[in-house]
């Protein structure tokens, strides 16, 4: 499975980061293929191209507040979580996807 | 015989309080005619020769008022006060102590709960002790009947009390420790002065009462008058009255008429309902640790005598004597405006951590209070101060000036009826340069014109005075008074390094004239054997013109200093002063910076020293431009100086200078603006991970503590500009929800510009502490990530975001507990994250 995934927190210096490092770490355990953007205080890195979306199963957005782009994903499966939710328990969040 | 009348405003935002009121009475007191004053809101009258009826007649911001002048001399008189009046008086304010927000408390005490009540705040400092009531304040019932000696004989008691009292003020003002208590003493002699003072005194005894029910009813006079006041400042006066009303009685019948001083036994805070500074200055100090006053303002001449012996005070607390009579111990804190009973643990926790950071605040200080100001690339600046008086020298030295910038000598001739003596200047010259020890002292001449009011002068009035016959255009016409100037500085020379600064230069022949006069006082001083001392000579920058003929100048004098404000004022013709076009005025306007970065490199390509006096130097946001010009020195206030000595050492010349170029090119001030808080994290580049900013095996009890404990580190090894708002930020973060994440890791965070550049403080606990972890396990390693908002340095903020995606790394995460000293942590730190 490819999934693609945005990371953000109301600060932007700390979540975004842990969140991205705890979910790719995750993915990759269970063999999916992850591309994950952040949406940090250093503005978007890594970011999700068209062809990423085109290629993914399933959007997953690890956000606490607004994120840039959400539209992108209009056309692919979208689950919501909370930052906090990705970095305690990213398997959880990994089995989620899956169900869907 | 003439009667005239004129009816004015009071503009001054304190009402006319002691300080406008002196100048007034000053004025009035030349003349022989009677002038009376009345407040036609209140209709109180006033007599413009007595200062306490002046203050009684509670003239408030906005009080229209009359005053009528009959008598000999009434025309000069009303065309002298008038002009007093409207020209001067409202610019006679002094600065209050500044209202201080007392809101809300600290994260650490919010938290807890404890018995307490807030007043106001009134400075810095806490103290803790046992709680004193001292004795309420009350005149001692007199049977003064038997003692009464008669109309005649009580004039004589309250006469001669009276001028005993005056006597014991003149030596305790010679006498006085500190420069507050000879100011308040100086205060109660010009009260116990007072004509309507004494004569409402005198009119109660002619009138058959006794010394003692005369002062009761005369204090009671003046009380209520005060305390009616619409200006706190004036009602803080009648503690003042008091004090005196209880020395003349004292006088009058002997000490056992009034009631004996507490005797402080051990460590005491203070409560009174009102103290008069008399009774202040009995208590035992080195038992007296804090004073809480139920009435009375911040403003009281006893709260000022306690914040210049540094015991902290408050005043206005309701509920302060319950909380204190059931109290064992309690807390002060007059910068937070809090008393404290019984305080808990956890309060007193708080105090040591407050007790700890500014110990270490003024080990910090320490260095650049002794040592000279040099950036982190080894330019110097001198950091000099601007002083008007020799009790300003003595702080100036103490607080780490490298010299005297300037010595603004003219308010040694103002409020006075003709110019000080020779011996007299000689003196203050003397004294200042002595206090120098060989550092440079820069003197300037004096500086007055139609905009300052020096009687003796007689300068008429001028349409523009501003542009008109001021300074150094008035010294051939005064040239009696310029030479005994030069001859006093001349002869200070004698003990130290003494610089002549002559203002509102502007043009060479100005120059060669000063030379010449001074070549005249050098020679009649040889002439005549006397000793005298080498000076340099310089001239203040300040029209324009002056900026364009370096070249010429350099030729004559030794030295330049630049006078921001006014060059500003003039070069951008914009009073500062006027609402319409002060926005004109900014001396960080490009076209200014042009002018300064072209003044100071003609100086230099002459070899002369240049500095820079005037409010642009106590700037410290624009201290990178400063450097940047490569100014010789800057001369400012003296209370900023080791805080810009220490601000100058973390700046790279190199960069100032680009940072200048950049700002000569900007459009508007605007842009100059930005230009400088987008360069600020760039201009003092520190580590993100630093020995300085972490603590391993640290002993804390909360989570309020360890932030506290983090964000004290990072203001003590200066990466923020205020410990109390960043507490507020990463709090305001903490509260969205939990930075405790698992793995006994907490990173509370925030994003502010308080922060200069990107840190991350670690604290590691000796106990873990409960921090509401998702976990649900107590956190025992704490990472504070601060990042600046504007102008972020990106590699480092890479680092911060870098950290974070490692701290979810188990392995990483137990070589960072293990770790076993400071040292070896932020050296694993850097090593794994590309610093």
């Amino acid at each position: 499975m490819k999934i693609v995934v945005v990371t953000a927190c109301p600060t932007g210096i700390a979540h975004t980061y842990m969140a991205a490092e705890k979910l790719t770490e995750a993915a990759l355990n269970q063999g999916h293929d992850i591309k994950v953007e952040t949406q940090g205080a250093m503005g978007i890195e890594n970011e999700i191209t068209v062809q990423d979306v085109e290629e993914a199963d399933v959007a997953l957005l690890a956000v606490d507040i607004a994120v840039d782009g959400e539209e992108r994903f209009r056309d692919l499966r979208v689950i919501k979580v909370p930052v906090s939710e990705a970095i305690r328990n990213p398997e959880a969040v990994m089995a989620q996807l899956g169900q869907g | 015989m003439s009667c005239k009348e004129f009816i004015f405003t009071c503009e001054l935002l304190n009402g006319l309080h002691a300080r406008p009121v002196s100048y007034l009475v000053k004025e009035a007191n030349v003349f022989e005619s009677d002038m009376v004053l009345e407040n036609l809101r209140s209709g109180r009258k006033a007599n413009l020769k007595s200062p306490l009826s002046l203050i009684a007649a509670d003239i408030a911001y906005r009080d229209v008022c009359r005053i009528k002048i009959a008598g000999q001399d009434a025309v000069e008189a009303f065309r002298r006060i008038k002009s007093f009046v409207f020209k001067h008086l409202p610019e006679c304010d002094e600065l209050l102590p500044t209202v201080r927000n007392s809101g809300v408390l600290p994260p650490s005490l919010r938290a807890l709960k404890m018995e307490f009540c807030r007043g106001q705040a009134t400075g810095e400092g806490w103290a803790i002790g046992e709680p004193v009531c001292l004795k309420e304040y009350r005149f001692l019932p007199i049977e003064d009947r038997a003692v009464y000696a008669g109309v005649t004989g009580e004039r004589l008691r309250l006469l001669g009390a009276i001028e005993q009292v005056q006597e014991a003020l003149q030596k305790s003002v010679k006498n006085a420790e500190l420069l507050a208590e000879r100011e308040v003493l100086k205060a109660h002699l010009q009260l116990a002065g007072d004509p309507d003072f004494k004569a409402r005194l005198l009119d109660h005894v002619d009138n058959g009462l006794s010394v003692s029910e005369s002062i009761e009813a005369t204090l009671e006079h003046f009380a209520n008058a005060l305390e009616s006041s619409q200006s706190s400042y004036l009602r803080d006066r009648v503690i003042d009255i008091r004090d005196l009303c209880d020395q003349i009685l004292r006088l009058s019948y002997g000490s056992g008429r009034l009631y004996s001083p507490d005797v402080l036994q051990k460590n005491s805070i203070c409560l009174a309902d009102n103290l008069t500074p008399s009774q202040f200055m009995g208590l035992d100090k080195s038992h007296l640790k804090g004073l809480v006053l139920e009435c009375g303002g911040k403003a009281s001449h006893t709260v000022l005598l306690a914040q210049a012996r540094s015991i902290p005070v408050l005043v206005g607390v309701e509920g302060a004597r319950e909380l204190m009579k059931q109290a064992d111990e309690v807390v002060l804190d007059s910068g937070l405006g809090l008393l404290i009973a019984n305080p808990p643990v956890e309060a007193l926790r708080y105090y040591q951590q407050e007790e700890k950071r500014s110990r270490a605040l003024s080990v910090r200080c320490a260095p650049f209070v002794q040592g000279v100001a040099r950036t982190s690339d080894g330019q110097r600046l001198e950091v000099g101060a601007n002083i008007i008086g020799q009790e300003d020298a003595e702080l100036a030295f103490k607080s780490g000036a490298e010299g005297i910038g300037l010595f603004r000598t003219e308010m040694m001739f103002m409020e006075r009826t003709q110019a000080p003596g020779l011996a007299e200047q000689v003196a203050t010259y003397n004294a200042v340069v002595r206090e120098a020890e060989g550092r440079p002292v820069v003197i300037r001449t004096i500086d007055v014109g139609a905009d300052k009011p020096v009687d003796y002068f007689n300068l008429s009035e001028e349409q523009n005075p501003f542009l008109g016959y001021r300074a150094v255009r008035l010294y051939p016409e005064f040239l009696e008074l310029f030479k005994a100037q030069v001859e006093a500085v001349l002869k200070a020379a004698v003990h130290g390094s003494v610089g002549l600064l002559i203002p509102m230069i502007s043009c060479v022949t100005e120059v060669r004239w000063v030379r010449e006069v001074i070549q005249e006082v050098e020679d009649e001083l040889r002439a005549s054997e006397q000793q005298y001392g080498e000076i340099r000579l310089g001239i203040m920058l300040e029209v324009p013109s002056v900026c364009l003929i370096i070249d010429q100048l350099a030729q004559y004098v030794d030295f330049f200093s630049i006078g921001s404000n006014d060059l500003a004022q003039y070069f951008l013709a914009a009073d500062r002063g006027n609402d319409k076009v002060g926005d004109l005025y900014h001396y960080l306007h490009p076209s200014f910076l042009r002018l300064l970065k072209s003044t100071v490199r003609e100086a230099h390509r002459h070899k002369k020293w240049i500095g820079l006096c005037g409010e642009m130097a106590s700037d410290s946001d624009i201290l990178s431009l400063l450097v940047g010009l490569g100014l010789d020195e800057i001369s400012l206030p003296a209370p900023l100086i080791p805080t810009v000595k220490e601000k100058v050492s973390h700046l790279n010349s190199v960069h100032c200078r680009d940072l200048l170029d950049q700002a000569v090119n900007c459009e508007d001030i605007d842009q100059v603006t930005t230009l400088l808080k987008q360069s600020h994290s760039s201009l003092a580049p520190r580590p993100v991970f630093d020995t300085a900013i972490m603590k391993l095996d640290y002993d804390c009890l909360s989570k309020e503590e360890a932030i506290k404990e983090l964000v004290d580190m990072l203001f003590l090894d200066g990466r923020i500009s205020d410990s109390r708002l960043l507490e507020e930020a990463v709090w305001k973060r903490e509260a969205v929800y939990s930075t405790a994440l698992g793995n006994g890791i907490a990173i509370p965070h925030c994003q502010s510009d308080l922060v200069y550049s990107h840190s991350a403080g670690v604290l590691r606990l000796k106990n873990p502490i409960e921090w509401n972890s998702v976990d649900g396990k107590p956190v025992d390693t704490v990472f504070l990530l601060a990042a600046r908002e504007s102008g972020s340095n990106n590699e480092h903020m890479k680092v911060l975001a870098e950290l974070a995606r490692k701290l979810v790394n188990d392995n990483f995460l137990s070589r960072i507990k293990s770790s076993p000293d400071p040292e070896a942590l932020a050296e694993f730190l850097e090593e794994h994250l590309e610093v």
